[in-house]
């Protein structure tokens, strides 16, 4: 219980930290309660929003419930996901709409427009004018929402002809088959993902695991990584030329630390495979 | 360009036609366009849903599905046509946009500015495998039988939810049909098409949040709109607000559940509580099929349990309110008796 109280806490603290529309929503709700026009034709309809919200937050912000909600439904373990559930964002465009036909009985009609321009400063102060930017929110560079970097790369295999089966850093092999569902691929997002939907009952095999945990690391296991790969008849080979990992590790820029593969007797050609072309940040080797 | 304007007509006229016929068996109110669209979007849902699950039964290749569907779709949308005039005609002719005024040019820039945001940011598919399901269905045409993580054949097949959840292979038959690039349709064109939908739903809620009549009413319910597009376009703040999810994911039908067949399931409680204080026979209970058939949607769009539960948790809550509402009301009456 003692978790669940936390975790309501943890939420709504979060919620306030970024933006301030809880803050609008409850000015909303104290405007429905204390300023309800009784003259006004949609008292009813005021009081059913008001009462409708107060009973939403009351059992959403109720431990015992939401305890039992994800007791049962282990999936809402994102307590946030259950505030859908409440139109936020509806209830405070309400307030605000009875706000400025209040307002309209008592100013002129220029006054309104200047009333209602405040309203929607107020919003842009409350939210935010430029949209969440994080990780996981980015400017496209493509429509396909995949970064340049590892596009290159599969704007390059595209070109190859015949069937594709792919062994790539997580990078690359984790948006291969957005781009393109002819390219096959050894093992998939759902291996290392969890939050995926696992489509399929099929189970990963114990091998996919340990070339996965060596495409992590693949210094030093070149010899392994291409016998796998030739094995489980992968053609197609992509590795990391080192630029991600230094400007990830925010080190310098190391020229002796980038792996080339240019030079004769280069460790990655082996059991067939031989260099088909590089890119800003990866080499693509062929069988 | 040609294809992706017939693609946006037809995703717009075919759930109309379908919400029309729907109104009309049920003798549902029809005022405006959401009365229709709204419904019909849900009918379309579950239509893709009806045939791809015969599909898979019969192991149809996705061409054949294209094939079958487009036949019904345009049999239904043709007796639709022929059935519904009188309501299409009251739709499109007889309520249209009377006109132009200032504040629905600014609901239309907040909508505009909104498609910006859509367009210039990438689509958040960390959790999201749709494109990959799509990909799949294209290369291979077929449906369920190789796993979109790997392009693999399945051994042991996709799960029972993976197979009732539509949305990838709705979107599938629509790429084949027109011939449309994946992503600009998956992660451009459709999250477009969920928020107009978003906007007509909020509609629907303003046309029972304000009750009245002319003008004034039809003048509150736009500034209420205006309003919520405001919210809508600054509420991108946070990945747990409603904008994020239709801004950045709004192909998903956990989306589509959150921002259309909550608020929709919220305006017919509302609308069935006014029929059953004022109409009278069937009209009383007919939206209880409009309820019927956003519970019904759920299962196509998302996970039924977690979908089922946000159901249910707006259905206790609006009874809830209604039971504090009624016994409100008759103790008031009382009191004003004794008084």
């Amino acid at each position: 219980m003692q978790e669940v109280v936390e975790l309501i806490r943890h939420v709504q603290a979060t919620l306030m930290v970024y933006g301030k529309y809880q803050v609008l929503f409850y000015l909303a709700l104290f405007y429905l309660l204390f300023k309800q026009n009784k003259k006004s034709d949609n008292q009813k309809e005021q009081i059913g929003v008001l009462i409708y919200m107060l009973v939403g937050l009351i059992l959403l912000w109720n431990p015992l419930f939401v305890a039992a909600i994800i007791h049962v439904f282990p999936q809402f373990a994102s307590y946030w996901q259950l505030l859908w559930v409440l139109p936020m964002i509806g209830v405070i465009a309400y307030a605000g709409t009875l706000v400025l036909a209040e307002t309209k009985e008592y100013t002129k009609k220029k006054s309104w427009w200047i009333y209602l321009s405040i309203i929607c400063v107020i919003f842009s102060l409350a939210g935010t004018i430029m949209p969440y930017e994080s990780e996981t929110v980015k400017a496209a560079d493509n429509a396909y929402g995949i970064p340049t970097r590892q596009m290159e790369v599969l704007e390059r295999l595209d070109e190859e002809k015949g069937t594709i089966t792919l062994l790539a850093p997580d990078a690359v092999m984790g948006v291969a088959r957005r781009y393109n569902g002819a390219t096959k691929t050894l093992y998939g997002r759902t291996l290392w993902s969890t939050s995926v939907p696992k489509d399929a009952a099929d189970a990963y095999e114990e091998a996919d695991y340990k070339l996965y945990a060596l495409m992590q690391e693949p210094t030093g296991h070149e010899e392994e990584i291409t016998k796998m790969a030739a094995e489980r008849g992968c053609n197609y080979l992509v590795i990391s030329n080192g630029t991600i990992e230094q400007e990830e590790a925010e080190v310098p820029r190391d020229p002796n630390a980038i792996v080339d593969l240019s030079v004769d007797g280069n460790l990655w050609c082996l059991h067939g495979f031989q260099l088909l072309d590089e890119t800003e940040c990866y080499y693509i080797l062929r069988r | 360009m040609s294809k992706w304007i017939l693609c946006g007509a037809v995703l717009l006229i075919v759930p109309t036609l379908f919400g029309s016929l729907w109104n009309k068996i049920w003798k549902l109110k029809i005022t405006t366009v959401a009365d229709v669209f709204v419904p019909g979007l849900f009918l379309l849902f579950c239509f893709f849903e009806a045939t791809t699950v015969l599909s898979m039964k019969l192991n149809w290749k996705l061409s054949r599905t294209v094939f079958l569907d487009s036949c019904l779709l345009l049999v239904l949308c043709g007796v639709a046509c022929m059935l519904c005039q009188k309501e299409l005609r009251q739709i499109f002719i007889i309520n249209p946009i009377k006109r132009i005024t200032i504040k629905k040019v600014i609901l239309a820039v907040f909508f505009l500015l909104q498609i910006t945001v859509i367009i210039h940011f990438a689509p958040v598919v960390q959790e999201d495998n749709t494109m990959e399901v799509i990909q799949t269905n294209l290369t291979t045409d077929t449906i369920g039988m190789y796993n979109p993580m790997t392009g693999q054949a399945y051994q042991s097949g996709p799960t029972l939810e993976s197979k009732l959840l539509i949305t990838p292979v709705f979107y599938s038959c629509i790429i084949q049909i027109f011939h449309l690039n994946p992503a600009e349709f998956l992660y451009r064109m459709i999250p477009v098409w969920i928020l107009f939908a978003g906007y007509l739903v909020y509609w629907l809620l303003a046309e029972q949040l304000f009750i009245g009549k002319g003008e004034e009413k039809q003048d509150k319910k736009v500034v209420f709109m205006i309003l919520y597009a405001c919210l809508l376009l600054f509420g991108d703040y946070l990945f747990t607000m409603l904008p994020y999810r239709l801004f950045h994911c709004g192909w998903m039908g956990e989306t589509i559940v959150v921002a259309i067949v909550l608020p929709f399931v919220l305006s017919q409680c509302m609308q069935l509580k006014q029929n059953i204080e004022q109409k009278h026979g069937f009209e009383k209970y007919n939206v209880v099929f409009n309820l019927l058939l956003a519970c019904v949607t759920v299962i196509p769009l998302m996970d039924a349990e977690r979908g089922f539960m946000y159901l249910a948790i707006t259905l206790a809550i609006a009874v809830l309110t209604l039971l504090i509402v009624k016994i409100g009301g008759k103790a008031g009456t009382r009191v004003c008796r004794r008084s």
